[in-house]
């Protein structure tokens, strides 16, 4: 779900991102989350942010994708395992949590290669079986300067 | 106003405040946020169910092939322990026997005689930083519902205490997993006389595997190895399911004293799930929804 929203954003825009963002999160909520609205916010930015990294001219470059999924999909897991260390740390002032190691090779490491093997076919599916055609949404470069301009920091 | 609506970072805010809102929310017990997903949840449940059978098929077809060596030498010890086993039962039988006849002549209750035990398969099965409940494909319609703030146990096919119903849909619920932070439970060391603590939750024990046990009662010594169950105590979870082992023990505070626990069952190689439902709710459920199928314990 989180590769298939960061792709949309980097795609399709900022508006697509954050639309698809908050559906799946809502399914991700539904499907394991005790509470609902956790996944929709993380989907949510996650589509924005994919969006306006690497923006403009770099739109139409696939390759560029795997490296949005790459870099969203490390921030996932280090803000999620950063929560985990600092959260008993402030409540408790003590924390026994995991070493670094276990952390980059058991966790990090293999889901952002699961994320990066689902890119391939999503990255194909996206570009030739999606809403729009040769899987980039020209409209974006042309309103980039104006709507999309909105997002961006200067 | 209209102007305020156009601007995407106020839209923006306004949408994080919002999402932040129906996450609180959401996390109040007996909340009926829970009912508005139902509606999606008939037609996501048959769609999961369909991917889930058709990936479980592949892989039984894989699994078919390469597991046909080893399937000869397992079955030749297997035989071996057909024969062991036969003479087993047949002991087992006559103990059974005299069993129940103590067990009438002192008027014991089985641990689980007021409870019907529902099966039920595991859709999905999360555990990352982020999300970590288990999906099961039993709901309100095969009798398992639940509201207010009541709950029921979950146990794996050992007995073993896998963690409680959080929420229901039609035909699906969701598992507070052990593990998880939101989770605890009243214990008791497996013991005559075994002193009752609390076991919990935590989030830095999660990654690990291990629970957090506390509110250990003064002039008790927990040791590595003791084994904890359910005390009953609040009367969520009947007394005596298993709950795992002691692994360590810190009394380094007097007034602090805790202890971890490593949790009998693994959530990540589970496949079934049985829940337990009190007689007389399940009585109640079958009255308004069709007559569910309850299953032998295993």
């Amino acid at each position: 779900m989180m590769v298939f929203v960061i792709l949309t954003g980097y795609l399709y825009g900022t508006t697509d991102g954050a639309v698809v963002g908050l559906i799946m999160g809502f399914l991700r909520d539904m499907l394991a989350s005790p509470t609902l609205g956790t996944g929709m916010l993380i989907l949510l930015y996650a589509g924005i942010i994919s969006s306006l990294l690497f923006s403009k001219r770099f739109h139409s470059r696939i390759a560029l994708g795997f490296v949005q999924v790459f870099i969203l999909t490390l921030a996932y897991k280090v803000i999620g395992h950063l929560l985990y260390y600092l959260v008993p740390l402030i409540m408790n002032h003590d924390n026994n949590y995991l070493p670094l190691s276990a952390i980059v090779l058991n966790s990090i490491l293999p889901q952002i290669l699961i994320n990066l093997v689902i890119s391939v076919p999503m990255v194909l599916l996206l570009t030739y079986a999606g809403p729009y055609r040769k899987g980039v949404r020209r409209s974006l470069d042309d309103n980039r300067s104006s709507s999309e301009e909105v997002w961006q920091i200067r | 106003m209209r102007k305020l609506f156009s601007n995407r970072i106020f839209l923006l805010i306004l949408t994080t405040l919002l999402i932040l809102a129906v996450i609180i929310f959401s996390s109040l017990p007996g909340n009926p946020i829970h009912s508005i997903t139902t509606p999606v949840s008939v037609f996501l449940d048959p769609v999961q169910k369909a991917v889930q059978g058709a990936g479980n098929s592949v892989s039984d077809f894989f699994s078919a092939i390469t597991d046909g060596m080893s399937l000869r030498k397992e079955n030749d010890s297997l035989k071996e322990q057909v024969a062991k086993l036969q003479y087993q039962v047949q002991q087992d039988e006559e103990a059974g026997k005299r069993w129940q006849e103590l067990k009438d002549a002192f008027h014991i209750k089985d641990t689980f005689e007021n409870y019907e035990i529902y099966g039920a398969s595991i859709l999905t099965r999360e555990a990352d930083e982020w999300f970590s409940v288990i999906r099961i494909d039993t709901g309100s319609n095969n009798g398992v519902s639940i509201s207010g703030t009541n709950s029921y146990a979950v146990v794996d096919s050992q007995m073993n205490l896998v963690g409680r119903v959080l929420s229901t849909d039609t035909s699906s619920a969701k598992v507070l997993p052990i593990l998880h932070e939101g989770f605890s439970v009243s214990a008791k060391v497996d013991a005559v006389n075994g002193a009752v603590v609390h076991v919990h939750g935590e989030f830095e024990l999660k990654t690990e595997g291990l629970c957090k046990v506390d509110l250990i009662p003064e002039n008790v010594e927990l040791k590595v190895g003791d084994v904890l169950v359910t005390s009953g105590v609040g009367g969520l979870f009947p007394a005596g399911i298993p709950i795992g082992v002691i692994v360590s023990v810190d009394n380094t505070s007097e007034l602090l004293r805790s202890a971890t626990l490593k949790p009998y069952t693994d959530i990540s190689s589970l496949r079934d799930l049985f829940v337990l439902i009190p007689k007389d709710v399940s009585d109640t459920a079958a009255s308004v929804t069709p007559a569910p199928t309850p299953i032998p314990a295993p």
